[in-house]
């Protein structure tokens, strides 16, 4: 255990703490809790809209698939900017104007009050999708986070999960969405410049640019071309199926979230560019990292440790250290927004729904924080116990939540004959899909992500029940739908 | 180019660049129109 290394985390942690002990004044309301009282900029949007959705995949996962497939492993990354860009387009502005006209402050309470009807159906699929996914996912960042405390504390992996989700879960009890939303900015902007200067560092480290490309090519000559050494149909497959990614990114409850809280619509496009400026300049740091790993450490077991291991190995003990701290704050910056969707769904749309109607709001926060605590556990199990690559976990359980949101988020702020039983029948479509998908048709997840054929049976339910069925207050809605369009400042 | 084919530079620089590119005109064509609106 070298000190030197240790000290930076240790430092870092404290100054995570004191965010979310001076966020904790914004928690006093629900809307404070939630939603940061709707008044979050455009640069703290961007930065934690991207970062809680990237996360340990970056880092983990995308700098294993460099390792493995070279510059193909970026069909990926071509595929997150364009769901990325969909989002911003076609979902941002809307959804916020439409959020704070229906008083909305959690997901949920977002599709109960926009379809109208009876809204029991839908809490319960957005709770049990929310609940599995999410506990899933969040496991994924704690397998992550184990690996890296493995690395650097040299301590079993199981106490190293475990530490992670108790750091985790003790954090995003205090903060709620403010102290989420301003350490995902913090951190979001450090993983950038950190990712950047690592991966520039690990090519020089390997000799190069010239001869890290030279001695990859004598590995595996497929891995200096952009098709892994395949054409014709074999390429178009192999593009479809990690362009197809894109789509699990869409309409995921935890990140979405974010556009309820900016302060004004006409700040989204600005928060677009800095997404996807920020994002782009993390995916080329993370690839040099994983391609130069490919030199550096030519028989890895799990290439997916190349990043703890080149920090402990390879570079300076205070940088590895402070890029260590940068890494464990981007998996917080993930799961603590995970954690609070999870918490939010259950305090507001469960409890306070039916089972203490009359509940005052500190009573709420407090169940809300219990849920927190539940999943925090439930994810630290699936971390312990689950054998999958963070890659995959973390794609299944993308797939998941978009497959249930996505295709009934884009209908309600486009379409006002939407219903109830359209929306139920489409959300249950998409989740069920996703689960047999993936336990029946296991061969068919390595030509496309799941989401795909569960988006687009979602999409066709929904359209096909909301037409024979009937939307209670149409007049109501058109109205709404030609408000959302308008530029609104908090 | 760089001991690279031009399909690897595509997919990693020359794509997430231009989706980038893309990104940053979409949002300057945004304060130009917003500017206008204001101004009217």
């Amino acid at each position: 255990m070298d000190w030197m290394i240790i000290l930076p985390i240790i430092v870092y942690i404290f100054i995570l703490v004191g965010i979310g002990a001076y966020s904790y004044k914004f928690t006093g309301t629900r809307e404070g809790f939630h939603l940061g009282g709707r008044k979050i900029g455009s640069w703290v949007t961007a930065i934690s809209y991207a970062f809680s959705g990237m996360s340990a995949f970056v880092l983990i996962g995308f700098v294993g698939m460099v390792y493995t497939l070279g510059p193909s492993s970026f069909y990926t990354l071509i595929g997150y900017n364009i769901g990325f860009a969909f989002s911003y387009i076609v979902i941002a502005k809307r959804l916020r104007n439409y959020s704070e006209i229906l008083d909305a402050y959690t997901y949920t309470d977002y599709f109960v009050k926009r379809v109208r009807g009876n809204p029991h159906m839908i809490r319960a699929i957005s709770a049990i999708s929310i609940l599995v996914f999410m506990s899933v996912y969040v496991g994924s960042q704690l397998a992550a986070g184990g690996m890296t405390i493995e690395t650097v504390f040299d301590i079993n992996p199981t106490t190293s999960v475990i530490i992670a989700g108790i750091v985790v879960t003790a954090y995003c009890l205090f903060g709620g969405f403010a102290g989420v939303s301003i350490t995902d900015y913090f951190q979001g902007i450090i993983v950038v410049i950190g990712t950047a200067i690592l991966g520039v560092f690990m090519i020089n480290y390997a000799g190069g640019w010239s001869a890290v490309v030279e001695e990859v090519r004598n590995q595996d000559p497929a891995l200096v071309t952009g098709g892994l050494g395949a054409s014709g149909s074999a390429l178009l497959g192999l593009i479809f199926g990690y362009l197809t990614l894109g789509v699990a990114i869409i309409g995921r409850p935890h990140d979405t979230i974010r556009f309820f809280a900016i302060s004004s619509s006409s700040e989204v496009r600005k928060s677009f560019a800095i997404t996807l400026t920020a994002l782009t300049i993390t995916y080329w740091g993370a690839f040099l990292v994983g391609y130069a790993g490919r030199v550096i450490y030519p028989n890895i077991d799990n290439p997916e440790y190349i990043f703890p291991f080149a920090l402990v190995d390879l570079t300076h003990p205070i940088f590895g250290g402070f890029m260590i701290a940068v890494f464990l704050g981007l998996l917080m910056s993930t799961s603590d927004s995970q954690l609070l969707s999870s918490g939010s769904t259950f305090g507001e749309d469960v409890y306070r729904k039916y089972i203490n109607m009359h509940a005052s709001d500190r009573q709420i926060l407090i169940v809300t924080r219990l849920f927190i605590a539940i999943v925090g556990i439930l994810s630290t199990v699936v971390a312990v116990t689950s054998s999958e690559s963070i890659f995959w976990i973390t794609v299944y359980a993308s797939a998941g939540l978009a497959a249930t949101f996505a295709p009934v988020l884009v209908f309600s702020l486009y379409w006002d004959k939407l219903t109830n039983a359209g929306a139920v029948a489409g959300m249950l479509t998409g989740f069920m899909t996703v689960v047999l998908w993936d336990n029946f048709m296991p061969e068919f997840s390595f030509i496309m992500t799941e989401a795909v054929p569960a988006v687009v049976l979602s999409s066709v339910v929904i359209y096909v029940v909301s037409k024979l069925t009937e939307q209670p207050e149409l007049q109501t809605v058109r109205n709404e739908l030609q408000q959302v369009k308008k530029v609104w400042k908090k | 180019m760089l001991g690279w084919t031009f399909t690897a530079w595509l997919v990693v620089v020359i794509i997430p660049a231009m989706i980038t590119g893309f990104s940053i005109i979409y949002y300057m064509m945004g304060e130009k129109k917003q500017g206008e609106e204001d101004e009217a």
